[in-house]
């Protein structure tokens, strides 16, 4: 019996993952045995935004997390609707869901090029890419040239996405576009026209660089399309709403062993065994979010979103899947290939959106919110499932609780100490050099991981973690 | 016209313009895109080797990172040409190959080896609230030099490390300058701006939820170029907050005129509706965000104040009228903060609109008994006139005494 050396790294900070964030890894022999992600920030957006006006939130959430706003945006506008009953005019819907889609295709083309890509490429040696302490780069010469080209234009053309978001919404990030009550700029056959030109850019990207990319990815690197395996159980909202009687683009829903089962909001629960909080698991609708630092036994300042009291993945594979787009497999190289794949969707989808937009319909309806209420609002984000629950009191926001698609993805253990989504698909990956692991760096950003949003639930001490650490 | 300009400017300086004709082309909206991209970054590049590109650190404290976002949004130059020509960004985690303790390296060396050369910028509120302990950026290594003797390296001892050693301090985004979202009540994370955190240092504040990537590069290249540039009392640029945005409105017509939009989605000034224009200094109206291509108020939507100091808490509700402010009967301490600071903004707010009630358009309009609200020309004519007025505004230049010509 060979004598295998034990190893805890911690790898601090983790680059190239949207957050201040960190990762500790047990290392037994060749392959990690445990592995645990710690965010390493805390801003209490929750405890912000009670006593507020409600018809802020839809812009003040935005600015939990500045790649994903708009998902943020339309998940607040969606929760304030429902609650008021309103009657969003179709246009609305239709102009809404464009701003936010050209958002997911900004985000899928910074994710895949600026910070996922860089672990299987040898980028261009400019700072800040020099140095760059990874060895494992397997393309030849002329592919990796090709992935260097089209790193340098997708700079450009997240840009452009951007633009296009901005021509709707004001400005991007943040948008301004994004209210309760549907979209208020109407449409203009000129701004229709220019975002089409806009969009025939960013389809050309995505098809003609951004899929043979990471084809080529997928060829030299076969192993990834096993690896990162994780609990293979899936999750994600109704995405894309196309009038108010709850028809959606993309459909919600759960995978189990492969097979697409229906989903019931109610049954979501968050677990905070393992998270500095006092209490036990609780519906986000009624859940608190009170600190208790020097809990046993806790770790992480995300809470753990649970559904039916198991840890679900979520992520545009689940999208994917769900629908029927992409369903090869669970692995990091699947997440990343069901990106590409849905901004190919995404981007033929705005198209069909600008060439149904009506000119001279109404696109925006203002809401008449009740003095007391409950809103739930559910979208499918950039990274998966996002759910806002809202109630207001007296015309104020009274209690708001947000559960990220990263908190679903980075959540640690449960009480039946089941760990985290992204713990679990770290596990038994092999490591060639402890040292350097760059393995679990790939597997870790095939979540594309946010921790801004992951965290901005808490708002407490940190003591506890310095012992973790 | 600038053509023979660069050509006698350029001298054993290194300097390409007279530093007021730089400043009058970083005022002038979206000519410094192509100016910047087409002649200055070349030559800056044929001058300077690679080596003499002031070194950047980049350090996110408590943020969004909307500002990198933003920053790499900026598209002439582009986020490549400005990180090969213009600067050499040393450290931004989430751009940087090397994570960890490579990571860290990296940002010590540039510290120690660039002390007094490189710039810092740092995104995000500091939080300083129960010792500093609420964001962490790295670690320590072993570096001597900090206050605490934690292995874990906060944000605040990240920035007050690099700040003392910096050339330049610049802190983008409203959360960096002010605390901003961040900071908002009840500030769970005890979150100030980076000139807070750094009392005995100058900053140069680029706020703006998120920064426009213009100002951030723009007062980037004045840094590179020139040094500080002119800054205002809160340490903002002037050439791009000079102004306040209801001044440059390109709505600023139906303001004196009258014609008030009554939801949201309507045209029309959104005054009415809780515009924080007049109490906000930035060039939005003539800038634009994102390549040129729109901004909130020609979004049919009001300005909620993003670069103000004090957003949100001053600026909120965003969509209601700040004199005509309606504050439920509930007691939390939110709404008694946003009381309290809404009474200074609704002050200003008040003051312009008497004076304007005075003198300008409106009162003879309301005097002369015409309804408030007229008819809007034309969608297209609006467009149309709003063009030739922004192309007009473009080319105004402030006279010798730093006023500008209207």
């Amino acid at each position: 019996m060979s004598k295998e050396i034990k190893k805890t790294i911690t790898i601090n900070p983790i680059a190239r993952v949207h957050g201040d964030a960190t990762m500790t890894l047990e290392i037994k022999g060749d392959k990690i045995i445990r592995a645990r992600t710690t965010s390493l920030y805390v801003r209490g957006f929750e405890k912000i935004l009670v006593g507020r006006d409600p018809l802020d939130a839809p812009y003040l959430t935005q600015r939990i997390c500045g790649i994903c706003s708009a998902a943020h945006g339309v998940a607040a506008s969606l929760a304030l609707e429902n609650m008021a009953q309103a009657k969003v005019p179709n246009n609305g819907l239709l102009l809404r869901n464009i701003a936010f889609a050209v958002d997911i295709i900004m985000n899928h083309i910074t994710f895949l090029y600026v910070l996922a890509l860089p672990d299987y490429f040898r980028p261009p040696s400019v700072s800040p890419l020099v140095p760059n302490p990874t060895k494992d780069y397997r393309l030849p010469a002329q592919y990796n040239q090709q992935l260097g080209q089209s790193y340098l234009q997708a700079l450009t053309m997240r840009a452009i996405a951007h633009q296009l978001a901005a021509l709707w919404s004001g400005k991007a990030p943040h948008q301004h576009g994004m209210l309760a009550g549907g979209f208020p700029l109407p449409p203009t056959a000129e701004r229709v026209l220019e975002s089409l030109s806009l969009l025939a850019q960013l389809k050309g990207f995505i098809i003609d660089r951004m899929l043979p990319d990471l084809e080529l990815v997928g060829e030299f690197y076969p192993e990834y399309w096993l690896l990162g395996q994780g609990y293979g159980r899936l999750i994600s909202y109704p995405t894309f709403p196309l009038d108010n009687r709850g028809t959606t683009v993309f459909k919600g829903g759960r995978v189990v062993a492969g097979k697409v089962l229906p989903l019931c909001p109610d049954k979501i629960t968050e677990d905070v065994t393992r998270s500095w909080y006092r209490g036990g698991e609780e519906a986000p609708a009624t859940g608190h979010t009170d600190i208790e630092p020097d809990k046993d036994g806790a770790y992480s300042w995300i809470k753990a979103p649970r559904y039916q009291g198991l840890p679900y993945e979520t992520g545009p594979l689940a999208r994917m899947w769900i629908n029927g787009y992409w369903r090869r497999g669970l692995s990091a190289l699947d997440r990343l290939m069901a990106r590409a794949v849905e901004a190919k969707l995404i981007v033929n989808l705005i198209e069909d959106w600008l060439n149904q937009i009506q000119l001279r319909a109404p696109t925006f309806k203002p809401i008449k919110l009740p003095r007391e209420g409950r809103g739930l609002g559910l979208t499918g984000a950039m990274r998966g499932a996002l759910g806002h629950w809202v109630e207001i009191r007296g015309g104020r926001i009274a209690h708001y609780q947000i559960i990220t698609p990263s908190a679903w993805n980075y959540s640690p253990a449960d009480a039946k100490g089941q760990p985290g989504p992204v713990e679990k698909a770290l596990e038994k990956t092999p490591v060639a050099d402890p040292d350097n692991p760059v393995e679990a760096g790939r597997i870790l950003r095939s979540f594309d991981p946010c921790y801004s949003c992951a965290v901005h639930t808490v708002t407490a001490k940190q003591e506890k973690l310095w012992r973790v650490l | 016209m600038l053509f023979p300009l660069v050509k006698t400017m350029w001298g054993k300086a290194g300097r390409l313009l007279k530093q007021a004709d730089f400043r009058r082309l970083l005022r002038a909206g979206k000519n410094t895109y192509s100016f910047l991209a087409d002649m200055l970054l070349p030559e800056v590049k044929r001058s300077w080797q690679p080596k003499d590109r002031l070194p950047v650190i980049w350090v996110e404290a408590l943020s969004c990172t909307g500002d990198t976002i933003s920053f790499e949004n900026s598209l002439n130059p582009g986020s490549w040409e400005i990180l090969t020509e213009l600067i050499d960004l040393r450290y931004h985690y989430m751009l940087m190959a090397a994570s960890g303790n490579d990571a860290m390296d990296v940002m010590y060396d540039v510290a120690n080896s660039e002390q007094g050369r490189f710039i810092l910028i740092v995104e995000g509120a500091v939080p300083i609230g129960d010792k500093e302990r609420f964001t962490i950026v790295g670690t320590k290594r072993g570096i001597a030099g900090f206050e605490t003797p934690d292995e874990l390296l906060t944000a605040y001892d990240a920035i007050s490390y690099l700040g003392r050693r910096a050339r330049h301090v610049m802190a983008v985004g409203s959360c960096a300058t002010w605390g901003g979202p961040s900071a908002a009540y009840p500030n769970p994370a005890g979150c100030v701006g980076v000139q807070k955190a750094l009392p005995k240092r100058r900053v140069i504040n680029v706020p703006g939820c998120p920064a426009h990537a213009d100002w951030m590069v723009g007062t980037l290249a004045h840094l590179v170029l020139y040094g500080e540039p002119e800054i205002d009392a809160y340490g903002r640029p002037t050439d791009f907050f000079g102004q306040t945005i209801h001044n440059l409105c390109t709505r600023r017509q139906h303001f004196e005129n009258g014609i008030f939009a009554r939801k949201l989605g309507d045209p029309g000034c959104y005054y009415r509706l809780g515009c924080k224009g007049p109490v906000t200094f930035a060039d939005c109206p003539i800038r634009r965000w994102n390549n040129t291509s729109n901004w909130p108020v020609e979004d049919n939507t009001p300005c909620i104040g993003c670069t103000a100091p004090g957003f949100p808490d001053e600026m909120e509700p965003f969509f209601h009228h700040l004199p005509d402010i309606k504050l439920p009967n509930i007691t939390t301490t939110a709404t008694a903060v946003a009381k309290a600071v809404a009474a200074v903004t609704a002050a200003g707010i008040g003051t312009h609109l008497a004076v304007t009630w005075g003198s300008g358009h409106l009162a003879k309009t309301i005097k002369r008994g015409l309804p408030l609200r007229q008819k809007p020309p034309r969608a297209g004519l609006t467009g149309k006139i709003s063009n030739v007025l922004r192309s007009q505004k473009s080319l105004w230049y402030p006279d010798s005494n730093g006023k500008w010509d209207r």
